[in-house]
């Protein structure tokens, strides 16, 4: 995307840095994503301790991974993102805690460089009006597909809707997503 | 499954949300080196991560010191992978070396080079010991936030132990006051059947009007939705519906809960247990989930 060909590189200098072992630049990492990353696992988590540890797991496997980072599959975000996810889910089943998504809260305040927070604000933004663009019924599928760990036979019991319309709403959803997100850049 | 069924799969694969099944056939596509797939999929992965990272992250903003707690834990995790990288030279340099070491010129001369190298190593001296008072102190600050931090996570715990020691005692309060009812020479059992919306549910409730005393038992519930509780009701033939007691079913787990007697002199003609809102109401409003006639007494 292009509003990240801008923050990529700093990111992938950063996951440079961190292969060569400079533990200022994983410090850097972590002002930068940390705090979003609590958003993304704050939806399957409660207690404090928890997501902090989290998004510490995250980013020390960022740490020991750094060396076979290869930014022709995804960008450093994505990266982050599936782990935290993914360990979030794992934390969540061993503590079984299920918890509902979140109202949307407002931007964050704190910058560190100026010139990615501006890309990452501008992305959320973007996000967030495109996001006011959907259905209610495409929101509450999406959110449930990506924010909780139910599968998609387990959104249709819970939205009380045919599996198949799950999956169109989903899609959907995320096609609208994507082409914002791309309109965005231009 | 041909390209277009791909396609349609991949951003449900961006969400990580594909079947077994659909997952095998998207990779042996990709793998067949379908680059238009590819890119689409990186793209919808990317909004995925702009989605997770754009919803909610002032959420973490709660904690102020939020990054400094995390680096507390990622500082510990680097200490113990590997030494701490050695403070930076503490030997007078080179340069004031060669100024103490220069050979003899003249008293004056010497006197002001030694001058002059005893100022160099002075000054670096007292740069380096500031930026090691320096170093020092962060190191502090840092072990201050993660002495913090764990005895935060201690506190957590020691809060979890209790909140979960005081269910225990509950559940353990519940079973003493089941195991007397059903003891009681006057025990009387009202099984309660499933009715459509919980097919593998089933309960009992155990009735000793000498211990002024009910039990209800009961499993395969669907989970407490949030803001609903279960109620029970006794059916008599002379007031119909009546109120005794709300209780909650977490998923896979039975239930044991207090509930009311049924009305003295009164004919009991059914239980039944409806979802109500949380609160409880005084005549069923909600889906009935189970049902049964007392048996003997």
């Amino acid at each position: 995307m292009a509003d990240a060909k801008q923050a990529t590189p700093a990111d992938q200098d950063l996951i440079a840095a961190m292969a060569a072992g400079d533990a200022e630049a994983l410090r850097t990492l972590n002002v930068r994503y940390g705090r979003a990353l609590a958003g993304l696992v704050r939806r399957f988590l409660k207690d404090e301790a928890d997501i902090e540890e989290v998004v510490a797991d995250v980013l020390w496997q960022a740490w020991r991974e750094a060396k076979s980072f290869d930014p022709s599959r995804g960008s450093v975000s994505v990266w982050l993102v599936t782990l935290a996810r993914s360990r979030a889910i794992d934390r969540s089943r061993a503590l079984r805690v299920r918890k509902q998504p979140l109202a949307e809260q407002p931007a964050a305040q704190w910058a560190l460089d100026p010139g990615v927070e501006l890309d990452q604000a501008m992305r959320a933004r973007v996000v967030r009006a495109a996001l006011t663009t959907l259905d209610a019924s495409e929101r509450a599928a999406l959110e449930l597909a990506y924010f909780s760990d139910f599968s998609q036979s387990e959104i249709a019991v819970r939205l009380g809707i045919p599996l198949g319309t799950v999956k169109t709403r989903v899609r959907s959803a995320m096609m609208k997503l994507r082409r914002a997100l791309a309109g965005s850049r231009q | 499954m041909d390209h277009k069924a791909i396609k349609e799969l991949l951003p449900l694969a961006a969400l990580d949300q594909l079947e077994p099944d659909d997952a095998s056939a998207l990779q042996g596509h990709l793998r067949d080196g379908c680059e238009e797939c590819e890119a689409e999929l990186r793209a919808l992965r990317e909004t995925a991560a702009a989605l997770a990272l754009s919803l909610d992250e002032s959420a973490a903003t709660r904690a102020a010191d939020f990054e400094e707690r995390v680096w507390a834990r990622l500082r510990a995790r680097l200490q113990q992978s590997a030494p701490s990288p050695s403070l930076p030279g503490t030997r007078p340099s080179a340069l004031a070396r060669r100024h103490l070491l220069r050979g003899s010129v003249g008293v004056w001369r010497a006197a002001a080079a030694l001058l002059a190298a005893a100022v160099v190593v002075a000054t670096i001296y007292a740069g380096q010991l500031k930026r090691q008072l320096q170093r020092a102190r962060a190191d502090q600050l840092r072990e201050v936030a993660a002495i913090h931090s764990q005895l935060s996570d201690l506190s957590a715990q020691l809060r979890r132990a209790r909140d979960e020691v005081g269910a225990l005692q509950r559940v353990l309060d519940e079973r003493i006051r089941l195991e007397r009812v059903l003891s009681a020479p006057d025990l009387r059992l009202t099984r309660l059947e499933p009715l459509l919306p919980a097919a593998g549910a089933h309960a009992v409730v155990a009735v000793s009007a000498s211990h002024d005393t009910a039990v209800l038992q009961a499993s395969g519930l669907p989970a407490t939705p949030a803001g609903k509780a279960y109620e029970l009701w006794w059916i008599t033939k002379e007031h119909g519906p009546v109120a005794a007691g709300l209780f909650r079913a977490e998923q896979g787990q039975p239930v044991i809960a207090s509930v009311a007697v049924p009305p003295r002199d009164e004919h009991v003609l059914l239980g039944a247990v409806t979802l109500e809102p949380a609160a409880g109401v005084s005549k069923p409003t909600g889906t009935m989930y189970l049902k049964g006639a007392p048996g003997p007494a």
